[in-house]
């Protein structure tokens, strides 16, 4: 059975090799440009007040020209690859056999319908895995400057395409395709259902999950005014001040500016500092001098690996969820 | 082994449609049967059925004594050809052989060598872009060489013209006397089959309407043809399968264990395809005229 499998597999499995051999290749010929632009503009090495103006110039050389291309590329492909192995491996595997009636083949051999998916289904979650797990080792290399630059890796963008998570992804949507492919019996379906399945995934883990996959740091700090995010009065004097967290890196998930007892910082403005004739130094020395404090709740850059094992343990739990799903389905339900 | 295919009460649904109702079957093993039926008798969810492709929706089979694709060697000693006999459009026609020998473990490689060069099939040939009639060919070469007891086949003769089909139930023909195997093909053209088999069932209207071997059904039936006013009653013993009237005169096919014995009515018996077609007519009318009944001649 594994020989049929691997005949029915084999061209998308050369093509995806060829495709991350390019990804490979791509890595290695530019990484080590990156690697040297990084280390000769001084940002690695630093200590002191100059360090992220050194680091944002780093990333605004890295982040522009050819190496900027490749980072966007290389995002899209691993952010991309579990999506498309669902769409175009995943939701096929059995949907393709319904539609073009060649199940009455394979399921009239002295093969049970369970010996005839196990392999199909093992191999293509093998090779979706092996193939995100691989693009992402070279992007995660590649982009090792920019992500120390950054101070963290936290961001959704950057995420989703570093570490384990990628391999989480590509079981989760192989397995769901096959499901929904199973489920659905046409292929057009499936894999439409299968897309938008994977990418709802990765945007309720994103927006509402991963923030709260391990209870976030809570940090109350005196209000730091040198760098400051939103600096805003209205006419009635109302005001909203919002300073960056100073933990660079960090996945912030709230952000307020407290007063001194506690409560929400509104204003009033003092009309005799902040007014349009006056400096607006003058408005923000004024509000330094209050006692304001800034209450952060946040994921600190420290926990990518924690968060990226635990996200990816639950996203391996439901492949295993949707495969067994998936068997019993082709098993029980078609016929 | 005594029966090839044994079915009690078979039913399958779709919504609220039956594809198949309440079928109460038994086809001795070592048959060659004849499945026939008009389209969307149930034919296809009958084989479909004794294949393990479809599951029930209440009522029994049985296939060689076990349920259908019951485990790997349930599933070795039943060979399929699903109508319009699909294949893999990508492999090669080698590609399937070797599919048919990884995957059966009674495969005879000699057999399918031998059928696709007899057949004149080029092996590196994709499945795709080969002709309907060839595709049948190799879509039973990989059912025969698995040497089945039971060879299920829907509609085989279908793509193949006049000439084709005949050499192709032939040959199949040869090859099931050969392996002693059991045999059930369905078809609805019964010119098809008359030739081949020595069992029929008929297949109308989701029911089964006659099952029998051959001598015995075309030996118990007759058509009698002759004025109304003399086929108003039937003979004794004779049971009405379908009337027709033109004018005045009037033809009755009757099942009657007895030889028919009656005045001023021409008796004869029927071939095969005209008895079928009185059973399919009889399935296919509103409700039975209200002719002398079975129980009302006896």
């Amino acid at each position: 059975m594994s020989w049929l499998a691997w005949r029915l597999f084999r061209a998308q499995g050369y093509l995806a090799l060829l495709l991350l051999a390019c990804f490979g290749v791509l890595a290695v010929v530019t990484g080590p440009h990156l690697a040297d632009l990084y280390s000769r503009s001084g940002s690695a090495s630093c200590t002191g007040d100059r360090c992220s103006e050194l680091a944002q110039s780093f990333l605004n050389t890295a982040k522009s020209g050819f190496s900027g291309t490749v980072l966007t590329v290389g995002v899209l492909a691993v952010i991309g690859f579990p999506i498309l192995a669902g769409v175009f491996w995943g939701a096929p595997l059995v949907s393709r056999e319904l539609e073009s009636g060649t199940y009455p083949v394979a399921w009239t051999q002295s093969v049970t319908r369970t010996r005839w998916l196990l392999p199909r289904l093992g191999l293509v979650l093998g090779a979706a895995a092996a193939t995100a797990g691989l693009a992402s080792l070279a992007l995660t290399w590649w982009a090792s400057p920019i992500d120390s630059a950054q101070g963290g890796r936290l961001q959704p963008g950057v995420y989703l395409a570093r570490g384990i998570v990628p391999i989480g992804y590509a079981l989760l949507a192989v397995a769901l395709g096959a499901l929904l492919g199973a489920v659905v019996r046409r292929t057009v379906p499936a894999m439409a259902t299968t897309f938008a399945g994977v990418a709802a995934v990765m945007l309720t883990f994103s927006l509402w999950l991963r923030p709260h996959l391990i209870p976030p740091v809570h940090a109350n700090v005196p209000l730091d005014l040198r760098d400051i995010r939103t600096f805003a009065e209205t006419n009635g004097g109302h005001m909203e001040i919002v300073v960056n967290f100073a933990q660079k890196g960090a996945l912030v998930l709230s952000n307020r500016t407290l007063t001194p007892e506690g409560k929400l910082f509104v204003g009033p403005a003092d009309p005799t500092q902040c007014s349009r004739d006056l400096p607006g130094q003058r408005c923000i020395d004024w509000v330094g001098s209050l006692g304001l404090r800034q209450d952060v709740t946040y994921q600190p850059a420290s926990r990518f690996w924690d968060l990226q094992l635990i996200e990816t343990g639950i996203l391996v739990v439901l492949a295993a969820a949707a495969a067994g799903l998936c068997v019993w389905w082709v098993r029980r339900r078609i016929g | 082994m005594t029966s090839a295919l044994t079915t009690r009460g078979l039913t399958k649904r779709y919504g609220r449609h039956a594809a198949l109702d309440d079928c109460t079957l038994d086809i001795p093993a070592g048959r060659v049967v004849a499945l026939v039926g008009p389209n969307g008798a149930g034919k296809s969810t009958l084989l479909g059925l004794a294949a393990g492709l479809l599951r029930p929706t209440s009522g029994e089979i049985e296939v060689l004594g076990d349920a259908p694709a019951s485990g790997p060697d349930q599933l070795a000693r039943v060979g399929f050809v699903a109508q319009d006999s699909p294949t893999y459009a990508n492999l090669s026609v080698a590609d399937h052989l070797e599919l048919g020998r990884r995957l059966n473990p009674r495969w005879d490689a000699k057999l399918a060598q031998r059928r696709v060069a007899d057949l004149g099939l080029d092996a590196g040939q994709k499945a795709g872009r080969l002709s309907g009639g060839q595709r049948a060919q190799l879509a039973l070469t990989l059912a025969l060489a698995k040497r089945p007891d039971l060879l299920l086949l829907d509609e085989p003769a279908a793509s193949l013209d006049p000439l084709a089909r005949r050499e192709f139930l032939q040959g199949l023909m040869a090859h099931v006397v050969d392996h002693e195997a059991s045999v059930v093909l369905s078809s609805h053209l019964v010119s098809d089959l008359e030739r081949v088999c020595d069992h029929v069932v008929v297949l109308a209207g989701s029911r089964v309407q006659l099952a029998g071997d051959l001598d015995e059904v075309t030996g118990t039936h007759y058509r009698l043809t002759g004025d109304v006013r003399d086929l108003d009653d039937l003979p004794p013993g004779a049971e009405l399968v379908h009337a027709t009237d033109n004018g005045r005169h009037r033809t009755v096919v009757v099942h009657s264990a007895l030889p028919v014995v009656a005045d001023r009515v021409q008796v004869e018996q029927l071939g095969l395809e005209d008895l079928v077609l009185a059973y399919m007519a009889r399935a296919a009318a509103p409700t039975p005229r209200p002719l002398s009944s079975p129980e009302a001649a006896r």
